[in-house]
């Protein structure tokens, strides 16, 4: 319906974010090998504006502002499509659990996506991005790595992000299991594994689409927000969010630091919204009537 | 009614236990312990000093019995001291927890008046171009990142046009008014309106398209009511009933979910001393801010379950 009255808006979007993925994902290697990595620091060229040399100009260390929004936008990105997918893949298995499990899991299970609703999140997930993971038996020089940072927000952001998937599978396994194609393959033996995989699963599965797409845009907003507060995406490797934290600094003298990453960040994450929503009036029948 | 509420008060306070210890949980994983820096900072402390104290304060203990330890004394109302203001726990918190409640008592009225007739306006012509702007509108909200909003009306009031102070609580005087107060709250209240903004917008828009479609609002026009009175009197009332709950949950979550605008104003409430007292290892004083924080949430599941229940009598057959 909405794809009606905003002609394309969707489209536009997913167009919008496939160039911006392609753009982000060859962009900062393409400089690197034309000889100007995004961490390269200039420092006889900071605070510049605009020329043929940086299109955008350069940042308070002399690096080029166009290659580090492009490598921040690749962190970025990724961050939020993974966590996106682990935290519907983690919901998706707790929701059939539930669903189909029997009484006792139900209960434990929908208690547990409850109280993790009734947590403070954004100061929870402060603390889990602060805590000190070698205490958990992790090897320092493991936790150490740049790599480990962005495998740690992911899991960070995506261990909250599961229970709107959790609910949405819940619900609709719910709803499936007392047809009659299921309670036939019950009555031929088949095991509950496999009706939950087989029967049950393909049903949930375009609900489960919609609500992971439309997720990928909070994903990204939540990463931008822990790594903008010094606790995600570490420096020098650049994400969005990281990219403004000095910005209250030098907002005085060189306001455009402040201003481009975080359109970046809007832009993205509006175009996911739309993108999402254009994607549930397509496989979601239940919106199209309205 | 009271088997309702009897019933909800159980879940909260088995929630806020089971929370409690898992955050507790959390927080003896950070870095450090409330001994580790004190030692570090004291070089006529040898080793032998240091296992003693630890011993004295039971910080040799395994974490479960350590969060007996604490359990019993919180229940006593002993909460400890805050490591950065040597003082009492809770003597630290209410003060900040009114800083918040200040700004909360601001926005959430601002959003309403904004979002309910904005929300009416689209929902009274869906798909018209109207309808069209405000549901772009109400997705910018959604999709802002709150340090870049924050960020960017800092630089066109205080950078560019030097109206309003880009940070901080009052003018640095003594004993500062109200009235002096009053600029250091604006952008911080204007910033968290217009993230909220659009998500109130949605729910009265969508609750306005349902309650119109109603027989009732059939009814209504053709006895030859007014359009006006339709839509503000008989269609409201009912699209309020989403609404009242979306208010209470929301503001028990901006007990900690301003916390981003607090830090970039540097407006000293509840989120602010979450962030600062996680990121300066005060872990007394973030064991019972963060506790605090979810109690309010859960305070107002309640207050919203309850104030359905009792503004909808079809709940309450159901309910109870």
């Amino acid at each position: 319906m909405r794809s009606l009255r905003f002609p394309g808006i969707a489209t536009m979007s997913a167009v919008f974010l496939s160039i911006l993925v392609l753009a982000c994902f060859a962009g900062a290697p393409l400089a690197t090998h034309f000889g100007s990595p995004p961490d390269a620091l200039d420092l006889h060229h900071v605070h510049e504006g605009s020329n043929a040399h940086h299109w955008l100009g350069t940042d308070e260390l002399g690096r080029d502002l166009l290659l580090r929004l492009l490598e921040g936008g690749r962190v970025s990105l990724s961050v939020g499509l993974a966590a996106a997918t682990a935290a519907a893949v983690f919901g998706t298995v707790i929701g059939l659990a539930a669903g189909a499990g029997g009484t006792l899991a139900d209960s434990t299970l929908t208690g547990l996506t409850n109280g993790v609703l009734a947590l403070p999140i954004l100061p929870v997930l402060i603390v889990l991005s602060a805590m000190d993971v070698t205490k958990l038996g992790i090897p320092a020089a493991a936790a150490a790595s740049p790599w480990f940072a962005i495998i740690r927000i992911v899991i960070i952001v995506s261990l909250f992000g599961w229970t709107v998937a959790a609910r949405l599978v819940r619900a609709e396994t719910l709803s499936v299991r007392t047809r009659d194609y299921v309670r036939a393959a019950r009555a031929l033996g088949v095991s509950p594994f496999r009706i939950a995989l087989r029967h049950i699963l393909p049903n949930v599965l375009s609900p489960l689409l919609v609500a992971a797409t439309l997720s990928v845009g909070s994903m990204i907003l939540t990463e931008s927000i822990l790594s903008f507060l010094g606790l995600g995406i570490q420096p020098p490797q650049a994400s969005w969010g990281n990219m403004l934290t000095n910005a209250q600094e030098t907002i005085y003298d060189d306001p455009r630091l402040a201003v481009w990453p975080g359109l970046m960040i809007f832009v993205t994450v509006v175009a996911c919204n739309f993108a999402g929503d254009g994607v549930r009036t397509r496989f979601d029948p239940r919106t199209r009537p309205r | 009614m009271i088997l309702l509420l009897a019933r909800r008060l159980v879940e909260a306070a088995v929630v806020l236990a089971a929370v409690s210890f898992a955050i507790y949980m959390l927080i003896g994983l950070m870095p450090g312990d409330p001994l580790d820096q004190a030692i570090m900072s004291n070089p006529h402390l040898t080793t032998a000093d240091a296992a003693r104290l630890k011993a004295l304060y039971g910080l040799d203990q395994p974490l479960p019995t350590r969060y007996e330890h604490w359990i019993a004394s919180a229940l006593h109302g002993d909460f400890g001291y805050s490591r950065a203001t040597h003082q009492p726990v809770l003597q630290a918190l209410w003060p900040r927890a009114a800083n918040t409640a200040v700004l909360i008592a601001c926005v959430v009225p601002l959003s309403l008046a904004l979002a309910v007739p904005l929300g009416i306006r689209a929902a009274r012509r869906p798909g018209s171009r109207i309808d069209s702007v405000l549901n772009f509108i109400a997705f910018s909200g959604i999709s802002m990142p709150p340090f870049w909003l924050a960020l960017l009306l800092v630089l066109l009031f205080s950078v560019k046009l030097q109206l309003l102070p880009a940070g901080g609580m009052s003018p640095p005087v003594d004993n500062p008014t109200l009235l002096m107060r009053l600029p250091y709250l604006v952008l911080p209240v204007v910033t968290l309106t217009m993230l909220n903004l659009g998500m109130y917008m949605r729910h009265v828009r969508s609750a306005m398209i349902e309650s119109l479609g109603q027989d009732y609002i059939r009814t209504a026009r053709a006895k030859g009511a007014s359009q006006r009175r339709i839509v503000w009197v008989h269609a409201l009332r009912n699209a309020l009933l989403p609404l009242v709950t979306i208010t209470a949950l929301d503001l028990g979550m901006l007990f900690s979910g301003a916390l981003v605008t607090e830090t970039v104003f540097g407006y000293l409430g509840m989120g602010k001393l979450i962030y600062d007292s996680i990121m300066g290892n005060d872990y007394n004083l973030a064991l019972v801010a963060l506790l605090f924080a979810t109690a309010m949430i859960i305070l107002a599941n309640l207050i919203a379950d309850l104030l359905y229940a009792w503004l909808d009598p079809r709940i309450q057959a159901t309910g109870a």
